[in-house]
């Protein structure tokens, strides 16, 4: 999972509600860990989705966002799918990328301290499981970029930590994560910060980054 | 022929099960039976009234017809009805409204139609053909075969839109995919064997019980397996007790689906 990729966006202009809000040309390095701040509906998932190509935009190619497309890029979801009913290790499996490697299967399933539960209907485990089998299955892809919608929202203090400390090790493998987050503290150790404000994206270095530096006129007390 | 209509039936109800990812999407309770049977009455009172001839293939393209149109207008709801309860009542009002066309249509018929319709909602699968059955088997090797090459997608599928398209799955084309096989197969049943209820319901879940793998790949045949038991089951037991195919799913089905949601307190639908 090692890469030395670097990720460019291009620019352009997204809608969110009624707004148009420009985003410019963004360039993240590798191992980059990049957090994603703006208030609720300030446009953090659009900005998300508008990346991964699920949102049509005339002002870019539908798929031309990052450089290097031909390295999958990962997504991860931690919130639970009421419907889905499958064993913990076929959700797993579904990562495989071209040929299965039955060691490398092992052993992410061994890192994320799933063996116990392999073969355990995913209704039936707690979201801290949840949430390891979702990271094991994106680890399975072997993205050299992840990105993330405010994974951590409904866990506790100790997935909190466990996910954040997650992220440190996929960084230091050469893996950019980029993650949107309401977690003020999780954003200081960031490398940068992309905020979304009401009418344009800036980046922050995430050393002087409050929720304060965030231009949201729009819902401000009067 | 009550084995290979309950087969086809039992995943019918799953791949809906799958599609709408709802435990509770079903052949039956989405109105797409009642689209299905709508067709059937259109064709075979419209064209004795007119005084045409009505083959078996008209019966099953029109099944197919009322089948696909009711699963089309589900589908193209389900983008803006974002709530599945809200969806479920849709399939039921459209249902309802295939059953006032048909309903219609039986009060404007001669007597001698409505009888024939009658006794064909009363379901059995006695009526069928030869003919019949070979389409049913056709319809059902191509579509097993189709989507069992599809069993990752599957799954992956069922997690969710954006974490199938995360894996590069063109959610677009499964969705069709299970839109059409579900129509299909339900159509070619209902036409044949008239409309039959709770098949498709509970096979999935039935064989959940007693089979424990639950990846598609591991799924579909004991779900098929559970579909052919209940419905030979059910065809035994109606022609001992003298009771329509049709009344006997229901008889058994429906307190069955009752006390499921009784005990699955936690489930969210």
């Amino acid at each position: 999972m090692s890469s030395n990729l670097k990720y460019t966006t291009m620019a352009f202009h997204m809608k969110v509600g009624k707004r148009l809000i420009s985003v410019p040309k963004l360039e993240f390095g590798p191992g980059q860990v990049v957090g994603i701040a703006g208030k609720n509906g300030a446009g953090k998932t659009v900005l998300l989705r508008h990346w991964m190509g699920w949102i049509e935009n005339s002002s870019m190619e539908r798929h031309g966002l990052w450089l290097d497309l031909s390295k999958p890029i990962g997504w991860l979801n931690t919130r639970r799918e009421p419907f889905a009913d499958l064993w913990v290790e076929d959700v797993v499996a579904l990562g495989i990328q071209g040929e299965f490697d039955p060691q490398a299967f092992e052993s992410v399933l061994s890192e994320m301290d799933l063996q116990g539960i392999r073969n355990q209907s995913m209704n039936t485990i707690s979201d801290g499981e949840w949430m390891r089998m979702m990271m094991a299955r994106v680890m399975m892809q072997k993205p050299s970029i992840i990105l993330m919608d405010e994974p951590t929202a409904h866990l506790d203090f100790y997935y909190k930590g466990y996910w954040a400390q997650w992220v440190r090790i996929l960084s230091e493998k050469g893996v950019t994560v980029i993650c949107a987050s309401h977690d003020e503290a999780w954003l200081k150790t960031t490398d940068q910060i992309v905020g979304v404000n009401d009418g344009s994206v800036h980046l922050y270095s995430s050393k002087d980054f409050t929720f304060e530096s965030l231009k949201n006129v729009h819902d401000s007390i009067k | 022929m009550a084995l290979l209509g309950g087969g086809a039936l039992a995943l019918a109800g799953y791949w809906m099960q799958l599609l709408f990812r709802n435990p509770l999407a079903s052949p039956s309770i989405l109105g797409v039976t009642n689209g299905a049977s709508m067709g059937v009455a259109l064709v075979t009172m419209g064209f004795s009234v007119w005084g045409f001839p009505v083959w078996p293939e008209m019966v099953i393209l029109s099944s197919l017809m009322g089948a696909v149109l009711i699963l089309f207008l589900l589908f193209v709801v389900r983008w803006r009805v974002q709530s599945l309860t809200g969806l479920l009542i849709f399939g039921v009002m459209t249902g309802h409204l295939a059953g006032a066309v048909e309903s219609i249509l039986q009060r404007w018929t001669d007597k001698g139609n409505l009888s024939g319709l009658v006794y064909w909602s009363m379901g059995s699968f006695d009526h069928g053909t030869l003919q019949h059955l070979g389409y049913l088997v056709g319809v059902m090797v191509l579509s097993i075969f189709w989507m069992s090459g599809k069993a990752k997608a599957l799954d992956a599928w069922s997690l969710g839109d954006d974490t199938a398209r995360s894996m590069g799955i063109s959610t677009q084309k499964i969705s069709v995919l299970l839109m059409v096989f579900a129509g299909v197969l339900t159509a070619v049943v209902t036409a044949m064997a008239g409309p039959i209820a709770f098949v498709g319901l509970a096979s999935s879940h039935i064989a959940r019980l007693w089979w424990k793998g639950r990846s598609y790949q591991q799924l579909w045949l004991p779900v098929m397996i559970t579909g052919m038991g209940i419905a030979l089951y059910c065809d035994l037991l109606s022609r001992c007790l003298g009771i329509p195919i049709n009344a006997m799913t229901s008889l058994i089905g429906a307190p069955w689906v009752m006390l499921w949601i009784l005990k699955n307190k936690n489930h969210v639908f």
